[in-house]
């Protein structure tokens, strides 16, 4: 029989909140619903999890004093202001940055079959992968789409969904990496994504200058990617500023 | 007997009579309140919640009166259980409703956060004000804590720092916002109140 939940449980691994970003799995998802339902701490840390979820995009970013510009003069600052490459004084990451660099809904799978004719054993690997995906078990879905780039899927959406599995279970320089995989294989329909999310990754690791780059190409190869890539290189620009 | 069943302020007595199940008024709010809240995750609607808890809490009692829940340990999981068909039976029904009526023949798109509806626009300013209030670094647990959704563990290894240390620190963190929002004390801090299960034998 599964053992019963305790409050203590529940804060060490995180089950509350990770309740409420939709990260458990199944299982785990079952016993802690078995736990709140008679635990009024629990429920009350649910919430107020979710009024901060809820209260968190009303924030004023965080102030920019940690922040240090390197100006014009040095060559690296861009005259249209979008491109300001940002140094922090900490090694850590800075909030703001950390913040455009969220990606709360991960990118939608459609389900469309990886390439026409009979599938072999790697696109079953894939779909099993893209299930898990789908579930919002990232986890999972980045060591099955691993195992399917290994045994020889089609590589562009398959990096591109590790990447987006990597983002999303925070390994942002893996993510990165992946995405930059799907970007050198040029022409495919996931190039203008893989962009606007490797920026996303860059800004988790505080690389604004290098996201910025990204973003600009997002934004030129068009589409609703291309808006919403161009809305963050702003938000950025206006981050740059303060 | 009747077993009273609250709901907000106005009490009153549910079902036939029928034998006596020990648990209290503040008991069964209590697992209304934990069967509205998995309800509304799954169903992303409050009235549907709300439907969701009164026929669960129905069932428990019926449940309970007959003797089926053998060991009162796992009150919880009892009442998960009859909650979740409770949940799928009127997903089903909504799902025919819809496509009876409805001319595409599918059901609404989900909304951006399932239990948003949990939180007013005044409690949302209130728990932003508060949070604006927090140190730098303790903002970014509670975020990457809460909006990201990452263990203890997985925002120790984000920001570097080790664990104890980021437990410490987002306890602190969250201890702080409850106090301005005069919310009550948390779970980070200390072991749960006794279990509903270890107080009484809900036969």
């Amino acid at each position: 029989m599964t053992p019963i939940l305790d409050c203590a449980d529940v804060a060490e691994q995180g089950l509350v909140e990770r309740y409420l970003a939709h990260r458990l799995s199944a299982g785990e998802r079952e016993e802690f619903e078995a736990h709140f339902l008679t635990c009024e701490r629990c429920q009350q840390a649910i919430a107020l999890g979710t009024g901060i979820r809820t209260a968190w995009p009303q924030l004023r970013p965080l102030p920019a004093r940690r922040w240090v510009l390197l100006g014009s003069g040095l060559g690296l600052a861009a005259a249209a202001g979008l491109a300001a490459i940002l140094l922090f004084a900490p090694k850590r990451v800075p909030a703001e940055l950390e913040r455009l660099g969220a990606v709360v809904q991960a990118p939608i799978y459609l389900g469309i079959p990886v390439r026409a004719g009979p599938s072999g054993p790697a696109d079953s690997l894939f779909a099993s992968a893209m299930s898990n995906y789908v579930a919002e078990r990232y986890e999972a879905a980045a060591a099955g789409l691993r195992a399917a780039l290994s045994a020889g899927v089609d590589s562009a959406p398959a990096e591109f969904f590790l990447g987006a599995s990597l983002l999303m279970t925070a390994h942002p320089a893996e993510a990165a990496e992946s995405f930059g995989k799907v970007i050198a294989a040029g022409e495919t329909p996931y190039l203008a994504e893989a962009h606007f999310y490797r920026a996303k990754a860059l800004l988790r690791r505080g690389q604004a200058a290098e996201a910025l780059a990204d973003l600009r190409v997002a934004g030129r190869l068009g589409g609703v990617i291309g808006g919403y890539a161009r809305a963050l290189d702003d938000s950025i620009a206006r981050a740059s500023r303060r | 007997m009747d077993v009273p069943v609250t709901h907000g302020d106005v009490e009153h007595r549910s079902g036939p009579p029928g034998p006596p199940t020990e648990l209290a008024a503040a008991e069964w709010d209590r697992l209304r309140a934990g069967i509205r809240i998995m309800a509304l995750a799954a169903l992303r609607d409050l009235e549907s919640a709300e439907e969701v808890a009164q026929e669960s809490i129905s069932r428990v009692i019926q449940a309970l009166r007959e003797g089926r829940l053998r060991d009162p340990q796992r009150l919880g999981a009892f009442a998960r259980s009859i909650a979740h068909h409770v949940i799928v039976d009127l997903l089903r029904a909504q799902r025919r409703l819809v496509r009876l009526e409805g001319p595409e023949g599918e059901l609404p798109g989900p909304e951006p956060d399932s239990l948003a509806a949990l939180t007013s626009a005044e409690q949302s300013a209130r728990i932003a004000s508060a949070l604006q209030r927090l140190p730098a670094a303790d903002q970014e647990i509670v975020r990457l804590s809460f909006v990201e959704g990452l263990t203890p563990q997985e925002v120790a290894r984000q920001l570097a720092q080790p664990g104890a240390r980021i437990r410490k620190r987002k306890e602190r963190a969250l201890q702080r916002l409850r106090s301005l929002l005069g919310a009550p004390e948390g779970h980070e801090s200390a072991r749960p109140a006794t279990r509903v299960a270890e107080r009484g034998t809900p036969q």
